[in-house]
């Protein structure tokens, strides 16, 4: 375990990158820390002297991903607690808690429950170190829960989200729906679907509703001609174009 | 000209999209329709480009590629096991099924009858403890049994 640790100080520099990598992906939002695993890695592959020994438990290839999976933890707090959009799967679910309990992400929280959130900044930092100690003291026990047969865990996970799903509203409908999304799903993995980004669709679709309403009732159907609103949908164009333009370009710079 | 799995999922999605245009325009405020209009409209929109493509593209190379045998059937016979433990849930309710789900299945992957008796005994043990009683939430009954 302390050669791990040792291995992190020599390669300081990597873990800073990979670290910056993956805060700023974590402020994307919608990106979440897989994205940025994968970033940060093929960042380290990119500026390693021996790439060749990626893929063979290079432990740069361990550093670079975990940094950056950390990191955008970080950054997809901030943008779920500042602007109210989640950054990720799980801030996506964590906002869906928060709106449960009366409080809404955005820059009203900021506002009026700002200890709230310096407690999440503050809870962030600390769990990340606990998880740390408790990882080391524990590492070859709970190593052993990777090893659990998929024959035990099939079943009872099963079980479990359907006795969740009943208990939400006290109706078998909402297991009928747990099957219906299973299959969807399925469908969505086989024909190569995200389903992260169908979960944060249909997490935010209320929010996104809620707003857009307001917006057209205050400043009628073309309220996006605002000059703010303007800025932000050039930028969003920008944004979605422009890979597409850099593979054009540089397919002429190779001609 | 070969359909492809794929364009059957995207005809269903098309039908969706299609249905939500059509229920949003029977809304009696123009505000209420408009996310739905551009959001279905949008999808519809893509997924009719996308249908396209893939009709047009033929006998081009699927995307998932070939599934063996033996996924296919792992994956049918992971999926007849939720129905039907879904099914026999809404028969005979939680704390009947899932025992029985617990140690049939258990057994019908080759493990010991001492093994797939503890499994289903505590998790039907802990699901009862943790639901009806640590919870207080009423478990379903069964139609047979409510």
């Amino acid at each position: 375990i302390l050669v791990g640790a040792r291995d992190v100080v020599h390669h300081w520099w990597l873990w800073a990158r990979s670290a910056v990598i993956g805060y700023v992906v974590g402020v994307l939002p919608g990106v979440g820390p897989g994205t940025s695993s994968w970033i940060a890695y093929g960042h380290a592959k990119q500026t390693s002297r021996h790439p060749e020994r990626f893929g063979t438990g290079c432990v740069e290839g361990v550093i670079a991903p975990e940094a950056s999976n950390g990191a955008s933890t970080a950054g997809d707090l901030l943008v779920t607690m500042a602007f109210g959009v989640p950054g990720s799967l799980g801030m996506a679910v964590m906002m869906g808690g928060f709106i449960l309990v009366g409080v809404n992400p955005g820059p009203v929280m900021m506002a009026k429950n700002l200890d709230l959130a310096l407690t999440l900044l503050l809870g962030v930092a600390l769990a990340n170190i606990i998880a740390g100690l408790i990882c080391l003291a524990g590492s070859r026990s709970l190593a052993k829960i990777a090893f659990i047969h998929l024959d035990f865990l099939y079943p009872i996970v099963l079980t479990i989200i359907f006795v969740a799903a009943f208990v939400t509203a006290g109706t078998m409908l909402d297991v009928a729906m747990v099957i219906i999304m299973a299959f969807l799903g399925l469908a969505m993995d086989r024909f190569g679907y995200s389903r992260p980004a169908m979960a944060l669709g249909f997490i935010m679709g209320g929010l996104f509703e809620y707003y857009f309403f307001r917006s057209v009732l205050t400043s009628g159907p073309l309220f996006f001609l605002t000059p703010i609103c303007m800025v932000m949908v050039v930028m969003m164009i920008v944004l979605f174009s422009y890979p597409y333009l850099r593979r054009v370009w540089q397919g002429r710079a190779r001609n | 000209m070969q359909i492809k799995p794929s364009s059957y999922f995207l005809m269903l999605i098309l039908l969706f999209t299609g249905a939500v245009i059509g229920s949003s325009l029977t809304f009696r405020y123009f505000e209420s329709a408009l996310l739905p209009l551009i959001i279905g409209g949008l999808v519809f929109i893509l997924g009719s480009f996308e249908l396209w493509r893939e009709l047009a593209a033929g006998k081009a190379a699927p995307r998932t590629g070939d599934e063996p045998d033996v996924k296919r059937s792992k994956i049918g016979s992971t999926l007849a096991w939720l129905l039907g433990f879904a099914g026999a849930v809404y028969l005979a309710g939680f704390l009947i099924t899932v025992p029985l789900y617990l140690l049939s299945y258990l057994r019908w992957r080759k493990r010991s009858w001492p093994t797939a008796i503890a499994v289903a005994a505590f998790t039907t043990i802990a699901i009862y403890g943790i639901f009806e009683i640590g919870f207080r939430a009423e478990l379903w009954k069964g139609l047979i049994f409510s």
